[in-house]
């Protein structure tokens, strides 16, 4: 009449489906990682990455200090990936920052170009974030009654 | 001297150019900007709900109901259906009502509306939601006609339910009366739970709760009188009131923000007064569902 048996196999097999899911979910070393075309060798960090604005279109007016580095020489520009003329150029560059002020209410992109074969070495996002608090309250667990 | 003080102004002067970084400035207005709008949200249940939000799920799977009356057989689930809504003061979860008189992050205190499991139990055989599956359950014992004319209604309990936060705990007492004039009687309970974030996509409540029934409550649930029992030698009435103990998990594996795996199992101790009943024929029960949940 009282099914013991079947609610330890239930739990059981609960935990094993669970364990199977969560081992799948880690990253597989065997997979082939896609080529990315940017350069590994060279860095271009943005600090700070991140600016939180109340409301979209809230202008984001800022100093910021932009650092590139790269494993060997290159003759660089910094690009506003939406813009075709450079921000800054320099000759046999390995390490090099700089500050940038923004005035901004979007997202910017900045690309890293080795000047002689335009290639991009490296990029970096400076991005506008709005923030939405929402309001939530606790929930209280009643169940369904008998459950 | 002079070709020294030249060669020094010309370092230093070098110097500072070298040091000082050079300064670069960007302004871009954009008619459509390019925003990253950040919200709290998790593939997983959680502890909270956002305000003005229904969730509805619904569970495709299999479980059971154990019944606590004789005669009457346990109950197959093939689906589970869940609401919720929680607005500014009020809220709804599944048949359970209720308004916050106060709230804060730690504490509050509602008036709560919620339905009575023990006339759940007593009307499982014509209980709407189960009989729309259109499964009628064998008697436990064929050879043993049900008791006539045991008819027993649902009843809606009303009251206050006060809760405390503390240390990942939540505690919860509460009072709630007959608000149908079913049995004229009271529940009163306190429940410890706790939700435990197993994983990114794992999670388990955990509930342990004693509820105290009422003395008119339990006799008319569990209380027969000649005319109903068998053997009218057999009638019972409960001498007093009672507590049932309770534990239940609740556990949720997150394929997606949609489609969830689901566990839960919920066993209640009855009280003596419910055992001793002539229409009682276990001391304990358990309900359990395991299945996919979708939500809305």
């Amino acid at each position: 009449m009282k099914k013991q048996g079947l609610t330890s196999h239930l739990l059981t097999l609960y935990i094993l489906l669970g364990g199977c899911a969560a081992y799948g979910h880690q990253d597989n070393p065997w997979k082939i990682q896609p080529k990315d075309e940017v350069n590994k060798d060279a860095k271009l960090v943005i600090n700070p990455s991140i600016c939180v604005v109340k409301e979209v279109g809230d202008i984001c007016q800022q100093q910021l200090t932009v650092l590139f580095t790269s494993k060997q020489y290159h003759d660089i520009c910094i690009y506003n990936a939406k813009d075709a003329e450079p921000l800054w150029c320099d000759g046999k560059v390995k390490e090099v920052s700089f500050e940038v002020s923004v005035k901004v209410n979007s997202s910017i992109k900045l690309l890293a170009r080795d000047n002689i074969t335009q290639n991009v070495l490296a990029t970096s996002t400076f991005s506008l974030n709005v923030f939405q608090p929402v309001k939530k309250r606790v929930r209280r667990n009643y169940g369904i009654g008998i459950l | 001297m002079k070709h020294l003080s030249f060669t020094l102004t010309l370092l230093f002067s070098a110097w500072t150019a070298v040091a000082e970084p050079t300064e670069i400035s960007i302004e871009a207005i954009d008619e459509k900007p390019s925003v990253n709008e950040k919200h709290n949200s998790s593939v997983i249940e959680t502890s909270e709900q956002e305000v003005g939000e229904w969730k509805v799920s619904i569970s495709l799977g299999y479980g059971q109901v154990e019944s606590i009356i004789s005669n009457v057989d346990d109950y197959d689930l093939y689906f589970l259906p869940r609401v919720s809504y929680y607005g500014e003061n009020f809220f709804l979860e599944n048949t359970t009502m209720g308004y916050s008189l106060y709230e804060d992050e730690r504490f509050y205190i509602d008036l709560v509306g919620r339905l009575n499991e023990d006339g759940i139990y007593v009307k499982l055989d014509d209980f709407g939601v189960f009989s729309a599956l259109g499964v009628q359950p064998p008697l436990r014992n064929p050879r043993m006609p049900p008791p006539p004319d045991v008819e027993r209604d649902i009843s809606y309990l009303g009251g206050f339910a006060a809760n405390y936060h503390l240390s990942g705990f939540d505690f919860r007492a509460g009072y709630y009366h007959d608000v149908t004039d079913v049995h004229y009687g009271y529940e009163a309970d306190f429940t410890v739970s706790r939700n435990f974030i197993l994983t990114d996509n794992w999670f388990l409540h955990i509930n342990a709760s004693a509820i105290h029934k009422s003395k008119k409550l339990l006799n008319y649930y569990y209380g027969t009188t000649a005319r109903e029992s068998v053997n009218p030698f057999f009638s019972y009435q409960p001498d007093s009131s009672g507590i049932n103990y309770s534990f239940s998990i609740n556990s949720e594996y997150a394929l997606s923000n949609n489609w969830a795996w689901q566990l839960l199992f919920k066993r209640t101790m009855l009280s003596d007064e419910i055992t001793d009943s002539n229409i009682i024929d276990t001391t304990h029960t358990d309900t359990y569902f395991f299945g996919m949940k979708y939500t809305f």
